[in-house]
């Protein structure tokens, strides 16, 4: 498959690349190891003036530890995360998400932390060849205004798709957007719009080079789940995080977040409300399951490989699993 | 010669082609480049059903870089079909397009990017016609029809009615009926389709392709470009797997030769993987209704078996995969009683062709029935294979007379091996354990190009070239032709030159589907090697003084038996031959006894094949039931290969099987479709397995020495691949006290049986399914 035509930029400095995105704004593309990007070019899904690889901005690569931040710089490649000994030490929950990216050659080479948490949101219907969608009519991300899976949506409702989305929401993790006038620091939490066709709260002229995850008060306990039809070359069926401060035999702190179910990833604040000051017991992982089967069933649709009912099932499966394993249940 | 004096088959030794492949070096028909070669491209009807109105290809022709564009105005609507009553896809669509897919127009150009950019600038106008997309709609009186010519959309119907099938029931002390429905599943071959066409201004063509059979590529493309066969050269290349889904004959190769003859230039087509999977072939779904009788020891009596498969728009090798479910069957169960009708019916969706399993819910359907009759009757499911097992020396239902029979070994070693009874009685929660057992022939009648031959020439050092029809598609042919004749001739695997898939140079092939080559073109190739071998000893009885019965080949050198020491070498007969003006030039041919008046609709009765394998394999699963995952633990699988050339060979066909019949097959493979559109044409969607998910694999060869088959050699590793999908089926409902009916058994369809499962109901299947009966029709035929 033949990509389209497109400029290429790899600026070296960091003003480079902005000053670009600055003229271009939506019609440039940020290319940050291209593993998704690259196949929706292929199908046509995209169709970007210009390309800016952030591959040879060194100040885009890196980890740094601060006293109470762990600084994942977006251009840094998924194995050198999952690699790095302050995050093996302090984020086991972030390795874990890594490693069930993809395949080994994606997490090594191309793959980048800041790729995968702004992937394009995926669906059956918007994931195929130029060739395919042809037959089937558009959609909002491709230039009308319905949508092919949920008939009469008012919005794109492909799935938010990254392993290290729920993660990273639950280690409470911000993100840093810089744009020639500035940069600012956006908690996750405000970062993730809802929208399949416009995903992220990112200004066109802004590009994310930093992941900032603070480093726990406390020791934590956590939980990563992921359902997948293999364990790998496959993007989750739906994946759930917990991440938890256990303390005096009390629910200190938790967050309780399930993914790949809509276009934004889902925080259970209610499980949270309930569980948190609270002590561990059974009960809590089965609420966590009703409150995730309900919170799924109303953002699943019918577009992925298995049916949505599976998949809002699976959100109840995977929350209680979380909740079961960061609560040591 | 005895077995024991064999000195390279028999032995794992690795194949000739795996440097070339584990280097790259290998060259598949992607990789041609020739001078002033063009790229085609092909453009495809989006829609599942329509009248094409008009076609304008005007502006595409006037872009610069474009050199010809075709539609079905320059094919005089010519129709491909594998049989003369077949006959119903055109080359490139006339009037109607009957598949999201279906070749409307396509475009030579300079590069790729023009000649996408020639198909953009095709205009079509279609009519959209209604559509049906699966067998019930499609049969529905007043459903509309993919061929207008084909009353209810019924493309092929097959009857098969031996012994006294009604009476045999009448004495059953059980009788069952159940239904099994499958879905489609896919190749996903390493390699993607791929043309290249090479026209010559002697009016000749050469053709490089993936095939089973370069010889019927060939036949078919001089028949639709009206060109002299022995103009047609199709060539060897190597090919990147097959498994069924290259046996048949694609618009693709001959749009590409009809775009190269237009242009007088060489012109390379690649299909994407979303094209290889929509429009080459695909497994059919299939709807089975079983209908067993058994007697108090669970002896089956008596059975009936409907099955509607849906085909796809065109015949492709419809009459062949509508009967061989039941063929395999016949073969590997004795059932003396037994009818079958089978439907192969038309839908708007890709066509379907022959793969692995050769119908999910056939093979999956009977053994689950086995064991559901079983657990009735109080007998283990390996009693119950034991009792109805075929065995050697006796004839199938429709008259294959079987010479050799590994069966009850094969089951009688895989439960030993996995202590299948013991973990049967003895269960553990959510594990489960399930045993299935197959058989396949090696090939069937063909006519004229049923034989293979053969031709070994020398070089003066001593060398030798084959020269043989047999393609190797991926499972090692080329190895094993090499394999043989360096065994007879007394040479090293690398004394050997192979020639072969060459329809200019090298003779007629059965080709390499129905698992024929090893038997068919192995067997010429030995025999071609004994002939030269008599020739060399006929020299060498001179120089050596002995009586050529006396003498023989090992080593590269010819002595006299017991006395290796005193030879002369090979190099040295074959030019004292020259010499002599007797080159040593061997030949050898074999047809196998098939009886060639057998015919898959009008006459399904005669030998069907002079060999068949049997196999049978048990797997352990563990099953999650919160989300329907399986773990797939431990698979072990045996199969009677006759004899095994080359155990590493063998062995590594069974794990292939166990992967692509079991695993994947059972697990996770199917599609999924919107209307006409395939949702998942793409490895990332379809699931075929990965590695990290498979089990351990202990392979069992089992061997029975075929009376006519090269070293007593058959088949090895289709019986592994259908019996690894009922061993998989099996140990799923094992494991959670279900019986499984709809396959593949995805995650979301077990928990969907879990959540219906109903205690105290009795021995029934997870769903109930309206039946498959025979069609009245309304003539009422």
């Amino acid at each position: 498959m033949r990509l389209p035509q497109f400029e290429y930029f790899a600026p070296v400095s960091l003003e480079d690349a902005l000053k670009l995105k600055d003229q271009m704004r939506t019609s440039a593309w940020i290319l940050a190891g291209g593993t998704d990007l690259v196949v929706n070019l292929k199908h046509r899904l995209l169709a970007p003036a210009a390309l800016i690889s952030i591959r040879n901005i060194r100040n885009l690569t890196g980890i740094d530890l601060t006293p109470d931040t762990l600084v994942i710089r977006a251009g840094t490649a998924l194995a050198q995360v999952a690699s790095h000994p302050a995050v093996k030490e302090h984020f086991p929950i972030l390795v874990k998400a890594i490693n069930s990216i993809g395949a080994m050659a994606i997490q090594h080479f191309r793959g980048t932390i800041g790729g995968n948490l702004c992937l394009t949101p995926r669906c059956l219907f918007y994931n195929q060849s130029l060739f395919w969608r042809k037959g089937k009519g558009s959609c909002h991300r491709t230039g009308a205004k319905d949508c092919l899976a949920l008939k009469g949506s008012e919005s794109c409702q492909s799935i938010c798709s990254g392993d290290t989305v729920p993660v990273l929401l639950a280690l409470s993790a911000s993100v840093r957007l810089v744009g020639l006038g500035g940069s600012r620091v956006v908690p996750l939490t405000e970062f993730f719009s809802g929208l399949g066709e416009s995903p992220y709260h990112i200004l066109p002229e802004e590009i994310l080079t930093e992941i900032r995850i603070p480093l726990p008060w406390a020791p934590i306990s956590w939980s990563y789940q992921r359902l997948g039809m293999r364990s790998a070359v496959d993007f989750p069926l739906v994946n759930a995080a917990a991440v938890a401060v256990l303390d005096k035999g009390k629910v200190e702190h938790l967050r309780l977040v399930i993914s790949a179910v809509g276009p934004a990833p889902v925080i259970l604040r209610e499980a949270e409300k309930e569980i948190k000051g609270a002590q561990p017991e059974p009960r809590m992982a089965d609420r966590a399951a009703e409150i995730a089967l309900r919170a799924a069933g109303g953002v699943v649709v019918e577009n992925a490989i298995q049916s949505r009912d599976y998949r809002v099932k699976m959100a109840g499966v995977m929350a209680r699993r979380a909740v079961k394993e960061a609560l040591r249940l | 010669m005895p077995q024991q004096e064999y000195k390279l088959v028999g032995k794992s030794i690795p194949r000739v082609d795996s440097k070339a492949k584990v280097t790259g070096e290998a060259v598949f028909t992607a990789d041609l480049e020739l001078p002033r070669m063009l790229v085609a491209k092909i453009l495809r009807s989006p829609y599942p059903h329509a009248r094409i109105l008009n076609i304008d290809v005007s502006k595409a022709k006037k872009l610069r870089g474009v050199h010809a564009v075709v539609t079905g105005k320059d094919t005089a609507g010519e129709k491909w079909g594998v049989f003369r009553y077949t006959r119903d896809q055109q080359l490139l669509c006339v009037d109607k397009v009957r598949y999201v897919g279906d070749e409307v127009a396509a475009v030579a150009a300079v590069d790729e990017d023009t000649a996408l950019e020639a198909l953009e600038l095709i205009t079509v106008e279609y009519e959209e016609l209604p559509a049906v997309f699966d067998a019930w709609s499609a049969i529905a009186p007043g459903a509309a029809l993919v061929h207008e010519d084909k009353p209810r959309n019924i493309n092929v119907e097959v009857k098969i009615d031996v012994g006294d099938v009604d009476e045999a029931f009448a004495r059953c002390h059980l009788v069952r009926e159940d239904t099994f429905v499958a879905e489609e599943e896919s190749y996903f071959m390493t390699e993607p389709y791929a043309v290249v066409a090479n026209s010559h201004s002697d009016g000749s063509v050469e053709v490089w392709m993936p095939n089973a059979s370069p010889h019927t590529k060939a036949k078919a493309l001089s028949n639709a470009l009206r060109i002299p066969l022995s103009q047609v050269n199709v060539r060897k290349i190597t090919i990147g797997g097959a498994f069924g889904g290259r046996s048949d004959v694609f618009p693709a190769e001959f749009i590409t030769c009809l775009l190269s003859l237009k242009t007088r230039r060489p012109v390379k087509l690649v299909y994407s993987r979303e094209e290889n999977t929509i429009a080459t072939r695909k497994g059919h779904a299939m709807i089975t209704t079983h209908k067993t009788g058994v007697d108090k020891e669970g002896r089956v009596l008596a059975r009936e078996s409907v099955a509607y498969l849906d085909g796809g728009a065109y015949s492709s090798t419809g009459p062949i995969a509508t009967s061989v479910p039941f063929l395999c069957h016949e073969q590997a169960y004795n059932v003396p009683n037994v009818r079958f009708t089978g439907y192969r019916i038309y839908t708007n969706k890709p066509i379907g062709g022959m793969i692995r399993v050769h119908g999910r819910s056939f093979a999956c359907g009977i053994d689950t029935q086995l064991d559901m009759i079983g657990k009735e009757l109080g007998i283990d499911p390996v009693t119950m294979h034991l009792r109805n097992a075929r065995k050697a020396g006796e004839t199938t239902p429709t008259g294959s007379y079987v010479a050799s029979c590994g069966m009850t070994e094969c089951i009688e070693k895989t439960a030993a091996e996995s202590n299948f009874l013991d973990k049967f009685n003895n269960p553990q929660p959510l594990r489960g354990i399930g045993m299935g057992v197959n058989s396949v022939q090696t090939g069937f009648p063909l006519g004229i190009r049923g034989g293979s031959q053969a031709f070994v020439k020398f070089h003066e050092d001593g060398g030798a070239t084959v020269v043989s029809g047999v393609v190797d598609n991926g499972q090692g042919n080329d190895h094993m032709l090499v394999l043989i004749a360096a065994e007879e001739l007394g040479l090293a695997p690398d004394d050997i030159r192979l020639i072969s898939a060459d329809t200019e140079v090298t003779p007629t092939d059965a080709g390499s589907y129905s698992m024929i080559s090893t038997f068919g073109g192995g067997n010429a190739v030995k025999r071609a090697a004994e002939d030269a071998k008599a020739q060399i000893f006929e020299v060498a009885s001179h120089m050596l003084e002995a009586d050529p019965q006396d003498l023989v080949a090992a080593n590269r050198k010819v002595f006299v038996r017991g006395a290796p020491d005193v030879g002369v070498s090979i190099a040295k007969i074959v030019r004292q031959a020259l010499l002599m003006g007797r080159p040593i030039m061997g030949r050898g041919s074999f047809a196998p006894e098939v009886d060639q008046r057998r015919e898959w609709i009008t006459n399904p009765r005669g030998q069907l094949s002079q060999a068949f394998s049997f196999g049978a394999t048990v797997t352990e699963v563990e099953v999650d039931p919160e989300t329907g995952m399986v773990k797939a633990l431990d698979v072990t699988c045996a199969q009677d290969c006759g004899f095994a050339l080359n155990p590493m060979v063998v062995e590594g066909q069974f794990e292939g099987s166990v992967a692509f019949g079991g695993h994947g097959g059972m697990l996770s493979e199917e599609h999924r479709w919107h209307g006409g559109h395939c949702l998942n044409p793409t490895m990332l969607e379809y699931k075929i397995p990965v590695m990290k998910d498979m089990p351990r694999i202990k392979p069992i060869i089992v061997e029975t020495i075929d009376p006519a088959g090269p070293y007593g050699a058959k088949e090895a590793g289709m019986s592994v691949a259908m019996s690894a999908a009922q061993a998989y089926c099996n140990a799923v409902g094992n494991a959670l006290g279900i019986y499984f009916n709809h396959f593949p058994l995805t995650p979301e369809r077990i928990l969907d049986a879990i959540e219906k499962r109903k205690e105290g109901q009795g021995i029934r299947t997870a769903w109930e399914f309206q039946p498959a009966r025979v069609i009245k029709t309304d003539d009422g035929t």
